[in-house]
């Protein structure tokens, strides 16, 4: 097997493992946007308790939302 | 599969790993995935499966795998892209309260996913390993 044919092996290994992990494995997307999630959360219950002022809370989520979606928005942009 | 054949020949890895892929696939399609999360759940994993499918398509280009500016790279880079939107738009309705909306958005997101992207990378892993 030479270099080449060998990288190309290990680029389809990446790929199997990626799509079959990211698709499957519901415990790794949780793990990559657990605190994002955590804190959109408790951002909802405190917004449910009335504890928050509605302007902050939009602000918020805006800010965690944009943090979860950061992942693929850098994965688009390299399309 | 002639197992005699391919312990024979000599690329018989790439094709035991061929193999293993499209066994890897197979259960993945009879995969029950476990659907009790919550919205806010569903879309970050909608997140993780697109974000993780644009990277890989990327990667693939750039490995040399799939060529950019070809038919399946595009067919597949715009489901991504159509996939990414309708995430936005989920995310959008969530925060506004409506879940219901947010969560089918994020099914039309998988749907292109399922759909127009996951057949590719699997095509050309696959292909990759021949």
């Amino acid at each position: 097997m030479n270099a080449a044919t060998a990288s190309l092996l290990i680029k389809a290994i990446d790929i199997a493992w990626l799509g079959l992990a990211a698709w499957e494995n519901n415990a790794d997307a949780k793990t990559a946007n657990e605190p994002a999630v955590a804190s959109l959360l408790e951002l909802r219950q405190k917004i449910t308790l009335g504890l928050i002022s509605e302007e902050r809370a939009s602000e918020e989520m805006d800010i965690l939302i944009t943090q979860l979606r950061s992942y693929r928005k850098s994965g688009e942009a390299r399309l | 599969m002639n197992w005699k054949t391919l312990e024979e020949d000599r690329r018989s890895p790439l094709a035991l790993f061929a193999l293993l892929v499209v066994l890897m696939f197979a259960l993945d399609g009879c995969a029950t995935i476990d659907r009790n999360l919550s919205p806010l759940e569903l879309l970050a994993e909608g997140e993780n499966v697109v974000g993780t499918a644009a990277h890989t398509l990327a990667d693939s280009a750039d490995a040399g795998i799939i060529e950019r500016g070809s038919d399946e790279y595009d067919k597949a880079a715009i489901a991504i892209l159509d996939a990414g939107e309708a995430l936005d738009r989920g995310w959008e309705l969530y925060a506004s309260g409506d879940v219901i909306g947010a969560v089918a958005s994020r099914e039309a997101a998988m749907d292109l996913y399922r759909r127009l992207v996951r057949p590719t990378l699997v095509k050309y892993s696959l292909e990759s390993s021949e």
